[in-house]
């Protein structure tokens, strides 16, 4: 389904900046897997993100999507296969356009856009009906501009956003951090379900080692831009948030060692 | 002022207010401060005219002003999105070429349009049919010209593809992340500007039947002025209200100025009028600022 092949970003090349953000990455997943990913700050995961999504094109390697080399297919194209949450929720939605703009605009991701009105009776409904699912009273708030949302209101609608056009990929990172615990763990919910519902693969990055247990399928821990530890199945059933922490000490410490 | 000063103004601040919902498009919409406007005003008025001087219809001169605007909007657009250059050194690159373009194009640096066929030339048989006097008709032609293609950018920005636009000018990152090409979408956007205004520079040419190299200069502080007054006299959220507010406010802003140049006490001339204009502008930008640090200081 998705295959990381021996990835290297090194951003800044050459100039005294110069930082290996990944370092021959190599991650295969398969279809319908749930991959939650932790690491140090630093260690590359927002980076491993972006290059699937296309935001950032790797040095070296190559992405592959459903046996597709998309490695330097741009963002916007992507997104046929990849649907993605921002950490921050100012970037994922845009203040200026109301709600229902930022959705209609959401709606189109894997279409193209022509000279229809971007909002019709339809439309505005089926929105309606989407945001609903939040029972958050947002449906009733469809005209209000986005920027009058609270931030968690706003990552809420940027889920059920991501959710409004087909995918096959689900990328978030650490989209629940900048949330209350409530709201987080409502977030967390609703996100488990668009997965399940939708059968999709999806990507969640996590500084919560217990969330990164909880959810999902495997556990993919990263450090100096590479995958450190990888579990699944029996062997992830058997884990603790205690184990992967001691797990994520020693990594760091041979990563000190090395460098 | 007299009642024909009066409406010569309006008819002026509705040529111009063109250029302010262009304006509004490119540093509004999309966030893109773009300076070419200096270049394309002349541009337009400079493509009209040679083109109806030698004989060519005037409707198809016009079209071909819109067109040759968009061109140096695209130019722009490139620079910045393709090579990476600052936009708005991108646009005084584009404006500072298209002065040399618009002198090769006119071959001279002035075209009189006095005796030539225009777009208004139905105009005096028609108001000696109805016994109106032109300069009470001319206004009214040139709003619904101004209505006319205010109505379609608001469709425009309105369907799949402008939500895109008015996206991509908003938050580029969140733009791409739902599918939108913000190149395509950002190019689109500064061609449409320039292309208004290159547009009224052709309606200018024929409504004041001459073109000059240097109509363009200051073309941006007025549609900015326009756009500034319009925001001011209508607080809003609505698309409609405040492409609406452009054109209002560029002929709030003609007939303004009109006064301040009559009033035989302030002694202002018509060479001050960039001075007026920029001060305008300034103060119009500073206030929010100084009443945010006065706020600042109340509550701390
Ligand atoms: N645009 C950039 N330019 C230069 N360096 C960058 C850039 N983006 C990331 N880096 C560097 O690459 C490394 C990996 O960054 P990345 O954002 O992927 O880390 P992360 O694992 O997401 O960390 P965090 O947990 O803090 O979000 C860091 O050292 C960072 O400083
Ligand atoms: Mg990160």
């Amino acid at each position: 389904m998705i295959h990381l092949k021996e990835i290297a970003v090194t951003f800044n090349p050459g100039t005294a900046l110069e930082k290996k953000a990944l370092n021959g990455l190599d991650l295969k997943i398969s279809q319908g897997e749930f991959v939650t990913v932790i690491g140090g700050n630093g260690a590359g995961k927002s980076t491993l993100l972006a290059t699937l999504c296309g935001e950032v094109l790797p040095t070296s390697g190559q992405v592959l999507i459903d046996d597709v080399d998309v490695t330097t297919w741009p963002v916007w194209k992507r997104t046929s296969f990849v649907a993605r949450v921002f950490q921050d929720p100012m970037v994922g939605t845009c203040s200026n356009l109301s709600i229902e703009e930022n959705m209609a605009l959401a709606s189109r991701r894997t279409l193209s856009r022509g000279l229809a009105p971007a909002l019709n009776r339809h439309d505005k409904e089926r929105l309606r009906h989407a945001l609903s699912r939040l029972a958050l009273g947002l449906e009733n708030r469809l005209k209000d501009p986005m920027g009058s949302l609270s931030g968690g209101q706003r990552q809420a609608v940027s889920l059920v956003m991501s959710a409004l056009a087909p995918m096959k990929i689900l990328a978030l990172d650490e989209h629940t951090a900048a949330l209350d615990p409530k709201t987080g763990a409502f977030i967390m919910d609703l996100t488990r379900q668009i997965i399940e519902e939708h059968g999709l693969t999806a990507l969640m990055v996590t500084h919560s080692m217990t969330q990164a247990l909880q959810n999902g399928t495997r556990t993919v821990m990263i450090n100096a831009g590479r995958v450190v530890y990888d579990a699944k199945g029996a062997k992830r059933e058997s884990l603790t948030s205690q184990d992967l922490i001691a797990l994520f000490h020693k990594s760091h410490g041979e990563a000190d060692l090395l460098t | 002022m007299n009642i024909i000063q009066a409406l010569g103004a309006a008819e002026l601040g509705l040529i111009y207010g063109i250029v302010a919902l262009g304006v509004y498009l490119s540093f509004r919409i999309l966030d893109f401060p773009d300076l070419t406007v200096d270049g394309s005003f002349p541009l337009g008025a400079a493509v009209a005219a040679i083109l109806i001087v030698s004989g060519c219809n005037p409707w198809l001169a016009t079209l071909a002003a819109l067109g040759a605007g968009m061109l140096a909007g695209v130019a722009t657009a490139w620079l910045t999105l393709r090579w990476g250059i600052l936009n708005l050194l991108a646009s005084i690159l584009t404006m500072t070429a298209l002065y040399s373009i618009n002198l090769r194009i006119m071959g001279r640096p002035n075209i009189s349009l006095l005796g030539e066929p225009s777009l208004f030339s139905f105009l005096p048989d028609l108001c000696a049919h109805l016994n109106i006097p032109t300069y009470v008709v001319m206004p009214i032609v040139m709003a619904l010209i101004a209505i006319i293609l205010f109505l379609m950018l608001f469709w425009f920005l309105s369907t799949q593809f402008g939500l895109g636009i008015r996206c991509a000018g908003a938050g580029a990152r969140m733009a791409q992340s739902h599918g939108v090409c913000t190149r395509t979408a950002i190019t689109t956007g500064i061609a449409l500007s320039n292309g208004l205004v290159a547009l009224s520079g052709a309606l200018f040419a024929q409504a004041q039947s001459f073109a000059d190299v240097s109509l363009g200069t200051g073309t941006i502080i007025i549609g900015l002025a326009s756009v500034i007054i319009g925001e001011a006299l209508f607080h809003t959220r609505s698309l409609f209200v405040a492409l609406l507010s452009c054109l209002i406010g560029s002929v709030v802003y003609r007939l303004a100025v009109a006064l301040a140049l009559n009033a035989s006490g302030i002694g202002l001339v018509a060479s001050d009028l960039n001075l007026v204009t920029s001060l305008l502008v300034a103060v119009a930008m500073i206030l929010p600022k100084l009443r945010e640090k006065i706020r600042m200081k109340v509550t701390s």
